[in-house]
């Protein structure tokens, strides 16, 4: 446990060390930013459209026409940055020799790729932590519900360690970490857009594909609604890319 | 070039193999050609691994080659217990509905409806693939199936499966709900909600349809009209929600109450019922049948005075509310706040968990003990209510104070049920019309009527003094048979007497559970206890308003504060990395 936490606390000094990270927590925070002010600049214009309107407001509901949307549209900006993160987790280590110290040095694999993930899953909570602001501005101007806002966070915390996850195994793969990214991205969007293909199938196809897709396991979660089954697809996602990461990574000790 | 050859073909086996796999299982393009090339696919494969396989067994004696495949192993075992994971956690799949408002949670009255089921009920989801009503209505019956496993959900895409989409007439492209139970149909357009759905399986599932009757004719609140405050039409609709037929009447146009009214309500007349209307009336609760009156203050007076006839005084008074914690916002005395501590036990009220609002209301109590009746009264206002009996200040506009040994002080009843035990104590008196126009038979008489024969009967059952000298009470000689027997029950009706019929009006009826205080009293009347429950609530509503400040505030914050932190920060990270 110990060694994990080194490494983590390597990985995540490293992101603030550079002004990388820095930028990246920027552009996160400029594009969640832009989104949430549209969002409730809408939602307030639609709610005084409503609140003088002879027929009532009768389907005006926070959290499903905002605070919804606004998890929605983050999970999509981290589909684009987590893969910028995580891209030089192991291709960097590789490209300077480091992973032969590492892997030479009395650590074992598990705790190299646990130690880089939770090194990475710590950036991305700050990031997370960073949009809790957001969260305040609605609980001073509407009456947001608590439980909806945690679920969808929980939603975001579980999405974005099965982005770290493939972001993980992708690295190990190549020593350029542009290739990284590009296959990361690639592997990520693939996941992501399952989902559509559920609408041109029928059957067990459909139902697979849907059940796979990245994108329609956090529906339920960031309205509200915590299925087992969602968070289990999250963690048995994250184990799995892991130890796909770990039996790569085994490979260099007699490759 | 023989062994390039052998290798070309395994190379294309295994890619038709690929293809193969993709066409007939992604693709679903299962046609004979499909199967075809998946065969050629796998005989050149094979072809390939038995002519190569001393290359391929050299290679596989080497170190990388054994690693990896046990890497490769290994790693298809973790999908495989993946899937299996996932697979498990499906079926055996449990939910939490983290919002405050239980949006996501069925209500007591669906959970009820649903475990009741007895009879699969097929639920046909015409919806487009991926639409929002498709996923919003999955939900819904996910919460059912819960409840339930008599309740199998299919969704269909009516451009996908049009033939489908025809046989059940689907023109709809919004959507369109059928559940189908054996040959029966129920069918939901455009409104997928709780409720709706709710009232669709029960429907489905009831074998009888109950009639409720309205009478008329006495400045009654209106049966058909759903959309003014005075209506009474939106709790009809709820009604005929919930499987019971609603039906007008009125009753000296009759002659009698008609045979297929089960539950006759007298909503709120503003004008007395003729005295031979209150006979048939009390011939049909003698009969087994049910009667709710719904009576407000100030009016009909002589109606309801007659309501003692039943073991019940009704106040010529108006409840006034004292507790602020009982009150409206704004204080008006006249509003009487109902909650759980309000209220008695018994099956119309039970499960009530959140308020009932009743606007000028009249005292409702038990009168003298009556042999054959078991009378019991519903709910009472706070300690610091009193029934005000000098109405005098309606008109005056001053505010009264309670007179002591004059006014009902504290704890109020405002409404009261009656138990029939036994029939023949139900006074019934004449029914003919002035001028002998009209004489009505006495019920015929079932020689197997059930009749409890441990219940009292006492044909000189005792009026109360305070009720009116007419008409002349005669006791019905033999007890009649209820039109509608009931389950191992009393062979004598129901009554619930209320004193507001406002809270049932199309004004109120939206207000905390003031439409459940009605469904639950005609469901327990006939015989439907299982459908009485805490009904749907869909969620509330939440604005969020802006001044054009805050406006500008949330975007200042929002784009440009956090994000220009995190750009300082990363200015002054680069600062001190150049400096090093």
């Amino acid at each position: 446990m110990r060694n994990i936490l080194a490494i983590a606390r390597r990985e995540l000094s490293a992101y603030f060390a550079t002004p990388v990270g820095w930028l990246a927590l920027s552009a996160f925070l400029l594009i969640t930013g832009f989104f949430f002010a549209a969002l409730v600049s809408l939602y307030s214009m639609q709610s005084a459209e409503q609140a003088f309107s002879p027929y009532g407001a009768p389907d005006m509901n926070l959290n499903e026409y905002l605070v919804a949307p606004f998890f929605g549209n983050t999970a999509i900006i981290l589909l684009f940055i987590v893969p910028a993160l995580t891209m030089r987790l192991f291709a960097e280590d590789r490209k300077t020799r480091a992973l032969e110290l590492l892997l030479t040095s009395p650590i074992t694999t598990t705790e190299i790729v646990l130690g880089k993930f939770v090194g990475a899953m710590g950036f991305i909570a700050v990031m997370l932590a960073c949009t809790l602001h957001y969260v305040g501005v609605l609980f001073y101007l509407g009456d947001p519900d608590v439980g909806v806002v945690a679920s969808s966070y929980l939603a975001m915390f579980l999405l974005s360690g099965a982005f770290v996850s493939v972001g993980l195994v992708t690295s190990s793969f190549t020593e350029n970490q542009v290739v990284s990214l590009v296959l990361g991205f690639g592997m990520l969007l693939l996941l992501w857009v399952l989902g559509w293909a559920e609408s041109a199938s029928t059957g067990l196809t459909a139902e697979v594909l849907g059940f796979a897709s990245l994108i329609n396991r956090m529906e339920d979660l960031t309205k509200g609604l915590v299925h087992t089954r969602d968070v289990a697809y999250y963690l048995s996602f994250i184990s799995f890319f892991l130890f796909a990461t770990h039996q790569r990574v085994e490979a260099f000790r007699w490759s | 070039m023989k062994t390039t050859l052998i290798r070309g073909a395994g190379l294309l086996g295994g890619l038709a193999v690929v293809g193969f796999l993709v066409a007939y299982w992604l693709l679903e393009l299962q046609s004979p050609q499909v199967v075809g090339v998946g065969v050629v696919g796998s005989v050149l494969l094979v072809l390939y691994l038995w002519l190569d396989r001393e290359e391929l067994s050299e290679v596989s004696q080497s170190r990388a080659v054994r690693y990896g495949t046990g890497a490769a192993l290994s790693v298809a075992l973790a999908f495989g217990v993946t899937i299996a994971a996932n697979v498990l956690a499906k079926r055996y799949d449990k939910r939490w509905d983290l919002t405050s408002e239980g949006r996501y949670t069925l209500s007591d009255h669906s959970i009820s409806v649903a475990s009741g089921l007895a009879e699969p009920v097929t639920v046909l989801g015409f919806f487009q693939t991926g639409s929002p009503e498709e996923d919003s209505f999955r939900d819904l019956v996910e919460g059912y199936t819960a409840h339930t496993d008599k309740l199998q959900l299919k969704l269909v895409d009516p451009v996908q499966e049009p033939l489908l989409a025809q046989e059940y007439a689907i023109t709809s492209s919004f959507g369109t709900v059928v559940l189908v139970q054996g040959e029966k149909r129920q069918r939901l357009e455009n409104d997928f909600k709780e409720e709706p759905f709710t009232n669709a399986i029960l429907r489905l599932s009831s074998s009888k349809e109950h009639t409720i009757c309205f009478t008329t004719g006495h400045g009654e609140r209106e049966v058909d009209d759903d959309a003014s405050a005075e209506g009474i039409g939106g709790m009809v609709v709820k009604m005929e929600g919930q499987n019971y037929k609603a039906k007008p009447f009125v009753p000296l146009k009759e002659g009698a109450v008609p045979a297929d009214c089960e539950v006759v309500i007298v909503a709120g007349p503003q004008s007395e019922l003729a005295p031979q209307e209150r006979e048939m009336l009390a011939r049909h609760v003698a009969e087994g049948r049910h009667l709710i009156v719904l009576i407000d203050p100030l009016v009909a007076n002589e109606t309801a005075a007659d309501l003692s006839r039943y073991g019940l005084i009704i106040g010529d008074d108006l409840v006034l509310e004292n507790n602020p914690n009982y009150q409206l916002e704004g204080g008006d005395p006249s509003y009487i706040v109902l909650d759980r501590a309000s209220m008695d036990f018994h099956p119309i009220v039970n499960d009530m968990k959140a308020i009932a609002l009743l606007r000028t209301v009249r005292s409702v109590r038990k009168g003298p003990d009556v042999e054959g009746y078991n009378v019991q009264e519903l709910a009472r206002t706070s300690p610091q209510s009193w029934a005000e009996t000098d109405l005098s200040f309606v008109t005056a506009g001053v505010m009264p104070s309670p007179d002591e040994g004059v006014d009902l002080i504290g704890g109020v009843p405002m409404m009261a049920v009656v138990e029939v035990v036994d029939p023949s104590v139900v006074p019934v008196g004449d029914m003919s019309l002035p001028g002998g126009g009209l004489s009505l038979a006495p019920a015929p008489v079932d020689p197997a009527a059930p009749v409890d024969p441990a219940a009292p009967v006492d044909p000189a059952a005792p009026v109360d003094p305070a009720a009116p000298a007419e008409p002349v009470v005669e006791p019905v000689a033999e007890p009649v048979v209820a039109a509608t027997p009931a389950r191992g029950r009393n062979p004598g009706g129901r009554v619930l007497v209320i004193g507001d019929s406002d809270f049932a009006g199309n004004g109120l009826l939206a207000q905390g559970q003031n439409q459940d205080l009605l469904l639950n009293a005609v469901a327990w009347m006939v015989d439907e206890e299982d459908q009485i429950a805490s009904r749907t609530s869909e969620g509330a509503s939440g604005l969020l308003t802006m001044t054009g400040l805050q406006g500008i505030v949330v975007w200042l914050i929002s784009v440009l504060g956090a994000p220009g932190l995190a750009v300082a920060l990363a200015l002054r990270s680069w600062i001190k990395r150049r400096s090093l």
